[in-house]
């Protein structure tokens, strides 16, 4: 493999971790839940 | 994959007690709670593969860690800091939650080097929301080991040695999730990855640990 295409390869790479990172964008909370947990949260702080 | 963080405990409850010091901290961890619960708990949905109980968790388990460490981790950083602070320590937890299922603790090293690891840029390529979506789709759909290697492999930047050591398999094992994991990604999102396929000669083998 020439070092072009070895470059290619590690961008290919670089690239598909930069999209998964950037799936956080389209996944969906439970919010209600998540309040759930910071009530829970604020209780153990409380303590 | 199964993260147990699980809810505070008694023990963790009676450490904390109540000072004014205490309902102060309560109160920063609370705002802090506003801004930043909702994108760790996305940032941990990603790393469970869609596990809500996991992810929450791991985000509940993130702010505790804020209280107790917020004096002398948290106070004198900025609003980005502190989101990188969370992050990293929800890193840590899920990274750990592989290692007590697979391991042991030599890697602990390991452990402490990610959790110093700084995200990858999102500005650096802004990705369409139905690729996203498709992204998505094929990271809920791989095997729970598929995903963790894709994750530990495209996101965390392990080499192939140092994930086979994380999870207890073999290199190859590594090298063909990766693979596979590759492929299932290309045929969701070709346009965006339109290069020649990847070898797996090419991949991170780790220094200098050629197998």
């Amino acid at each position: 493999m020439t070092d072009n295409e070895q470059s290619r390869a590690i961008d290919t790479d670089l690239l598909i971790g930069n999209m998964l990172h950037q799936t956080e964008a389209v996944v969906d909370i439970d919010e209600e839940s998540l309040a759930q947990r910071k009530n829970q949260l604020l209780d153990w702080m409380a303590g | 994959m199964q993260v147990h963080v699980g809810a505070p405990s008694e023990t963790d409850q009676g450490e904390t007690g109540v000072t004014q010091q205490g309902q102060e901290k309560g109160q920063l961890v609370a705002a802090l709670w506003e801004r930043e619960a909702k994108g760790l708990a996305r940032y941990a949905m990603v790393r469970t593969g869609g596990d809500k109980a996991a992810a929450e968790d791991l985000v509940q388990q993130s702010f505790m860690a804020a209280f107790l460490q917020w004096d002398e981790s948290l106070a004198g950083l900025d609003a980005e800091e502190r989101r990188n602070w969370l992050r990293s320590v929800c890193r840590r937890r899920w990274i750990d939650g592989i290692r007590r299922e697979t391991l042991g603790d030599r890697l602990q090293a390991d452990v402490e080097r990610l959790y110093d690891r700084v995200s990858p840029d999102p500005a650096h390529a802004v990705i369409a929301r139905d690729d996203l979506d498709r992204c998505w789709q094929v990271l809920r759909q791989l095997s729970p080991r598929r995903r963790e290697v894709a994750l530990l492999y495209f996101i965390e930047q392990q080499s192939v040695l140092r994930i086979a050591e994380i999870l207890g398999i073999q290199a190859s094992g590594v090298r063909k999730h990766v693979a596979k994991a590759r492929q299932a990604l290309r045929e969701a999102v070709g346009g965006l990855l339109d290069v020649e396929p990847v070898e797996t000669s090419t991949l991170r083998e780790g220094e200098g640990e050629q197998e």
